[in-house]
This record gives C-alpha cells, sequence and structure tokens, in this order.
C-alpha cells in the first residue's frame, strides 16, 4: 500500500499593522464630520411644512421637549427669562449675524404658551430664530 | 587579549495588533456619535419692540390662528390660501418696515400649525410681529 504523504502546511501570516492605518484614517474623516449634538438628547418630533431650508451649524440651540421643559444648550432652564439673559450675554458684541442666530427645536405637540414666551424672549435678548423643521411629503 | 564576541541583536517586535482593536472601537464612536442629517427649518427675525405702534395697523397683514382655523385679515382661509395671499403682497420688494406681518395666535394653538405660518411668512418675504393678548 502507497503511504500517503502529508503535506506540510504553511504558516499563514496576516499583515495586521496596516489595518490600523486605516482605522485611523477612518477616524480622522469621522472626526472632521463629526458635529456634536447640543441638546440633551430628548426626543423631538419636528415640525413640518412645505418651505424649508438648509440651515447652518448656529452656536446657540434651545430645545422645548414634549412636556415643556426648555433647555438652552443642553442644560434645563428656569424659563424664558433665563434665556433671554443667555442669549444676550452671548449676543454682546456680536454683529455677524451667525453668531446671532438661536437654533430652535421645539415639539410639534407644545402648546402656544409654551413655546411664544421663548421666541419672545430670543427677539428681547438680540437673537435670531433658526426653527427646526421638516419639509412635508405632500 | 580577550577576543570581543559580537553582541546578539536582539528583534525589538512592537505589538501593533492592537491599535487596530482600538482604532475600530474609535471608528464605532464616531460613527454612532456623528449626525449625517442635514438640519433644516426656517430663519425669521422677530421684532424685539415692547409694544409696536398702532397708527399704521389697518396697513399690516394680520393672521390669526385659533385653534386649528387661520383667519387672514379676518378672513377664514386654508395654509395654501394663506400662502397665495402672502405672495400676492410682493413682501420681498417692500422696504423693511413694511414687510411686517403681525401674527395673533390664540393659547390652544399647536407648535405645528404656527410654524407652517411662520415659514409662510418667511418663504414671502415677510418678518413676522407676535401680537400678544391685552391681559
Amino acid at each position: 500500500m502507497k503511504k500517503k504523504r502529508r503535506r506540510r502546511r504553511a504558516a499563514i501570516l496576516v499583515p495586521v499593522a496596516s489595518i490600523a492605518d486605516i482605522a485611523f484614517l477612518l477616524i480622522i474623516f469621522f472626526m472632521l464630520c463629526s458635529r456634536f449634538a447640543k441638546d440633551p438628547g430628548e426626543k423631538v418630533d419636528p415640525p413640518t411644512t412645505l418651505q424649508v431650508n438648509p440651515l447652518d451649524d448656529f452656536p446657540m440651540v434651545v430645545l422645548i421637549d414634549k412636556s415643556g421643559r426648555i433647555y438652552f444648550q443642553g442644560k434645563q432652564v428656569s424659563g424664558p427669562e433665563q434665556i433671554e439673559e443667555e442669549v444676550r450675554q452671548y449676543v454682546e458684541g456680536k454683529t455677524d449675524d451667525k453668531f446671532r442666530t438661536v437654533m430652535v427645536r421645539c415639539d410639534r405637540t407644545v402648546l402656544k404658551h409654551k413655546f411664544e414666551p421663548v421666541y419672545e424672549a430670543i427677539a428681547k435678548g438680540g437673537g435670531r430664530i433658526a426653527a427646526v423643521g421638516e419639509k412635508s411629503k405632500d | 587579549m580577550r577576543k570581543r564576541h559580537p553582541k546578539e541583536k536582539r528583534k525589538a517586535d512592537v505589538p501593533v495588533s492592537a491599535f487596530a482593536d482600538i482604532a475600530f472601537l474609535l471608528i464605532i464612536y464616531f460613527i454612532l456619535a456623528t449626525t449625517l442629517v442635514q438640519i433644516s427649518g426656517v430663519v425669521t427675525e422677530i421684532p424685539s419692540g415692547e409694544k409696536a405702534e398702532t397708527n399704521e395697523e389697518e396697513e399690516t397683514a394680520t393672521v390669526q390662528l385659533k385653534g386649528e382655523q387661520i383667519l387672514y385679515n379676518d378672513q377664514q382661509v386654508s395654509i395654501k390660501q394663506l400662502r397665495n395671499k402672502l405672495a400676492a403682497l410682493n413682501l420681498h420688494q417692500k422696504a423693511d418696515n413694511d414687510k411686517v406681518v403681525l401674527l395673533e395666535a390664540t393659547p390652544d394653538v399647536a407648535y405645528q400649525n404656527y410654524f407652517d405660518v411662520m415659514a409662510s411668512i418667511s418663504d414671502a418675504g415677510g418678518v413676522t410681529a407676535i401680537l400678544q393678548e391685552e391681559e
């Protein structure tokens, strides 16, 4: 009987050093593309309308959640008076519209007595409003 | 004289395989933290005056929101009709003072309706001025 010859297994070496390079390139890409959210992570159902325009990344963000809680730069505030004060402090000495603009993210179900005082507070503080909404399908 | 033995060169291997793990963990973090969605909305400037002069009020367009109802100069309209009426005002070509559109709302108005009207005013070239109810 013929004896079977055992094949010698070749050691397979996977070059892993370059994987790290690729991964770090991807990290740099994501770091440059990232825009960190300035809201507290509350789920907000935005209003819809036919005419919306793309908005820039404005430095000030006000959020009003479903239950009417108000947040400025991710931190809950006591009321519109605090928003007015915060906006006034931020806007002071700034003439560029970009730095005067406050991005307002408000839930579509919030009633007027909750959101209108915030709008007025921003206006009184010297800010401009960029209301966040989505384009309606119909 | 003593013969010097050549020093045996040691191989220094830097373990690089862990780098990839760290890098991929960072990638996962950035993928989860990144928002690729373009934020859209309406930019509007609301006059900050405490009380507006009312002598020119008959000339100023007024939009009232009563619950789900929209009234344009006391006439009930749909949102589509409102857009057409505001477009007919040619606010884009008017002076800043004449661009003002008064917006009044009852307390039961939801942000959805308010935003829709505000977007229509802004799109027509108008400036929204909030009218407050007298207490």
